[in-house]
C-alpha cells in the first residue's frame, strides 16, 4: 500500500498545484476524488482553455494586422531563405512587376536573378542592407507581365536575424520607373547647362589668347617664325572654339540651314566615302535605295554625319567582317532608311543607352556619335530608332519627314 | 599700323566705345584694339558700374556688354537701360553658346549684335563699324522727322 501511495500523493499535488488558488491537501488520502474536487479541477482546466483560446485569438489577430500590414504596404515585399530562395511575397509585390500569381515571378532568387556584384553579395551575407537598381524589360519574352515597356525598380536587400544568426532576407522593391525618367530629363538638362557653363569658362581664356596672338599680329611683327607661330595660335584657338560647338550639338544648339534634298545621294557620297575601309574590314555593302525616293527638308552635312556614324558603328559591330544592308523606301509621310548589319548585336541595356552623351562601349569612343545623331534626325522632325538582337545583328532605321512639292 | 577701310574709319573715329565686362584682361585687349583703331573706350567690369556710368549722361556711341557677370549680367543691364529709355546701340559678346540659342527666340530684340568669343578682332571691328552706321543712319533719320516736324 506505502508503495502505491507515494505516486497517487504526487500527482495529487501536483493536480492540486496546477489548480490556481487552491492549496494541496496532504492529509487527504485521495483514493477517490471528491465532486468538490472534480469540479475544481474542472473549472480550472475551463479557466486554462479559456486562457489559451484567448491568447490564441490574440495571437490570430496579431497575426492577421501583420498580413494587412505586409500586404498593404505600399513597398513590395518578398521573404527569402538563406539560400536566396522567394518564400512569400506581398499584393504590392505582385502589382510592381504586373504578376497574377506567385508562381510568375521570375526573379525567384536575388543572388543568382539580380545581377549582384559579387561584393554585394558578401555583404549581404555578412548581413549588411544593400540598395540595388535593376531595369527590367517588361516586353522580354521570358516574362509572364502585364507590365508594358521598361521598368525601374530599387531593391533593398537586408538580412532576417534571430540571436546574430541570419536566417532568411527580406526584399523590398519600390517602382521607381517615373522617378527615374524625370531623373533622366533632369540629367539631360542639366548636362546641357553644364556643357553651356563649360563654354564660357573655356571661352574667355581662348578669347583672352586669340586675341592677344591677333592683336601682337595687328601691330605688325617682322619676324616671319613669329607671325607662322602666332598665326597657329590663332587657328588653334577657333579650332577650339569649332570642337565646344559640336560637342554642344546634341542639346539643339546652333540653328542650322536645311534645303530639300534627295537622301539617295547622300547615302551614295556616304558609301563610297567609307567603301575603302569597309573593303579592309571585309565588310560587304548592299544597298536597295530605289530611285524616284521622295525629297526631305535637311541638312546635308548634318545628314552625311548621321548617316556616317551609323555605319562607322555598323562596321565596328562586325569585327571580324560582315554585311551592311541599306533599305530605303517610303513609309507614310516618311523616307525611311533601315542600315541592317550582320554583327554582334546588343544587350537589352546598351540598346537603352545608346543615345546618352559619352555613353560608349568602344575603347576610344567619345560617347557622343548617335546621342549627336539622335538629336540631328529629331531636329529634322524625323525619328532614330535601333533594334538589336544578340548574336544576329542590329538595324538603325531612320525616318525623315517626306517634302511634298509646293501647290500639292 | 595703317587703318583698315579708310573712309569708315574717318565717320567712326572719335566714337565713345563703353567696354562691360568682368574678364579684366578680355576689356584690355578690347580697349586696346579699339583705341588703336582710333574709339575713345571707357571700361567697366559690371554692368551696375555701367548703369551708374550711363544715369550720370556720359557719352556712349556703342557698348560692348558681356552677358555673364558677378553683379549685374548684360540681360539685366540691357533691360535696365530699356526701362529707362536708353537707345544706346549694343554688341552682346559672350563666352557660353547657349545665348546663341536665346538670340534665335530672342522676343524682346536683345541679341541683335551678337558675337560668341572668342571672336576675332577684325570681326568685331566690322561690326562695330556697322552699328555704328546703321545708328548714325537711324539717327539722321530722327533728325530729319524732327525737322519736318517743326
Amino acid at each position: 500500500m506505502g508503495k502505491k501511495k507515494k505516486p497517487v500523493k504526487k500527482r495529487t499535488g501536483k493536480a492540486a498545484g496546477r489548480s490556481p488558488g487552491k492549496a494541496p491537501r496532504p492529509r487527504q488520502k485521495a483514493k477517490k476524488w471528491s465532486l468538490k474536487e472534480t469540479n475544481a479541477l474542472l473549472k480550472s482546466l475551463i479557466d486554462k482553455e479559456k486562457e489559451i483560446l484567448q491568447t490564441e485569438d490574440a495571437l490570430v489577430e496579431a497575426m492577421r494586422r501583420f498580413r494587412d500590414l505586409f500586404e498593404q504596404s505600399p513597398i513590395g515585399v518578398g521573404i527569402h531563405d538563406t539560400e536566396g530562395e522567394i518564400l512569400m511575397v506581398n499584393k504590392t509585390y505582385l502589382e510592381i512587376f504586373g504578376l497574377k500569381a506567385f508562381g510568375d515571378i521570375t526573379q525567384q532568387n536575388f543572388f543568382r536573378d539580380l545581377g549582384l556584384l559579387e561584393t554585394n553579395i558578401s555583404k549581404i551575407k555578412s548581413g549588411r542592407v544593400i540598395q540595388h537598381e535593376v531595369e527590367f524589360d517588361f516586353d522580354s519574352p521570358g516574362m509572364k507581365t502585364e507590365r508594358e515597356g521598361a521598368g525601374y525598380i530599387l531593391y533593398t536587400i537586408s538580412p532576417i536575424s534571430r540571436d546574430n544568426e541570419i536566417i532568411g532576407y527580406m526584399v523590398q522593391c519600390q517602382d521607381i520607373t517615373e522617378r527615374r525618367k524625370v531623373e533622366e530629363s533632369h540629367r539631360l538638362a542639366q548636362l546641357g547647362r553644364l556643357l553651356s557653363d563649360m563654354a564660357h569658362e573655356v571661352n574667355n581664356p581662348l578669347m583672352i589668347i586669340s586675341g592677344r596672338a591677333e592683336f601682337a599680329l595687328i601691330e605688325g611683327v617682322k619676324d616671319e617664325k613669329t607671325k607662322d607661330t602666332l598665326n597657329t595660335i590663332l587657328e588653334q584657338c577657333f579650332f577650339a572654339k569649332d570642337i565646344i560647338q559640336r560637342l554642344l550639338k546634341y542639346s539643339r544648339l546652333g540653328k542650322v540651314e536645311k534645303k530639300t534634298l534627295d537622301v539617295r545621294n547622300t547615302l551614295e557620297l556616304i558609301s563610297s566615302i567609307l567603301e575603302h575601309h569597309f573593303r579592309m574590314s571585309n565588310i560587304k555593302l548592299e544597298q536597295e535605295i530605289p530611285p524616284g525616293l521622295p525629297n526631305v527638308r535637311g541638312n546635308e552635312k548634318q545628314l552625311q554625319e548621321v548617316f556616317m556614324n551609323i555605319m562607322r558603328n555598323s562596321a565596328d559591330a562586325m569585327p571580324e567582317g560582315g554585311v551592311i544592308t541599306i533599305k530605303a523606301g517610303r513609309e507614310g509621310d516618311y523616307v525611311r532608311i533601315d542600315f541592317s548589319d550582320t554583327g554582334e548585336g546588343m544587350t537589352e541595356n546598351i540598346l537603352q543607352n545608346i543615345f546618352e552623351p559619352f555613353f560608349t562601349t568602344k575603347q576610344q569612343g567619345t560617347g557622343l556619335g548617335l546621342a549627336v545623331s539622335h538629336t540631328i534626325i529629331q531636329e529634322h522632325g524625323g525619328q532614330l530608332k535601333y533594334q538589336s538582337e544578340i548574336g544576329r545583328g542590329t538595324t538603325a532605321t531612320v525616318l525623315l519627314p517626306i517634302v511634298y512639292p509646293t501647290g500639292q | 599700323m595703317t587703318p583698315r577701310g579708310v573712309k569708315k574709319e574717318v565717320k567712326m573715329r572719335g566714337k565713345n566705345i563703353l567696354i562691360v565686362d568682368d574678364e579684366k584682361k578680355i576689356v584690355e585687349i578690347l580697349a586696346n584694339f579699339l583705341e588703336m583703331e582710333g574709339f575713345k573706350v571707357m571700361k567697366t567690369y559690371d554692368g551696375q558700374e555701367a548703369l551708374e556710368l550711363l544715369l550720370a549722361d556720359t557719352p556712349i556711341d556703342l557698348m560692348l556688354l558681356d552677358e555673364k557677370m558677378p553683379v549685374m549680367g548684360g540681360t539685366t543691364l540691357m533691360r535696365e537701360m530699356r526701362k529707362r529709355g536708353m537707345d544706346i546701340p549694343i554688341i552682346v559678346l559672350t563666352g557660353s553658346i547657349s545665348i546663341t540659342q536665346r538670340a534665335s527666340s530672342d522676343k524682346e530684340g536683345l541679341y541683335t549684335n551678337l558675337l560668341v568669343k572668342p571672336v576675332r578682332l577684325s570681326e568685331l571691328l566690322d561690326m562695330v563699324n556697322r552699328v555704328l552706321k546703321e545708328s548714325a543712319g537711324k539717327g539722321q533719320k530722327k533728325a530729319k522727322k524732327k525737322k519736318k516736324a517743326s
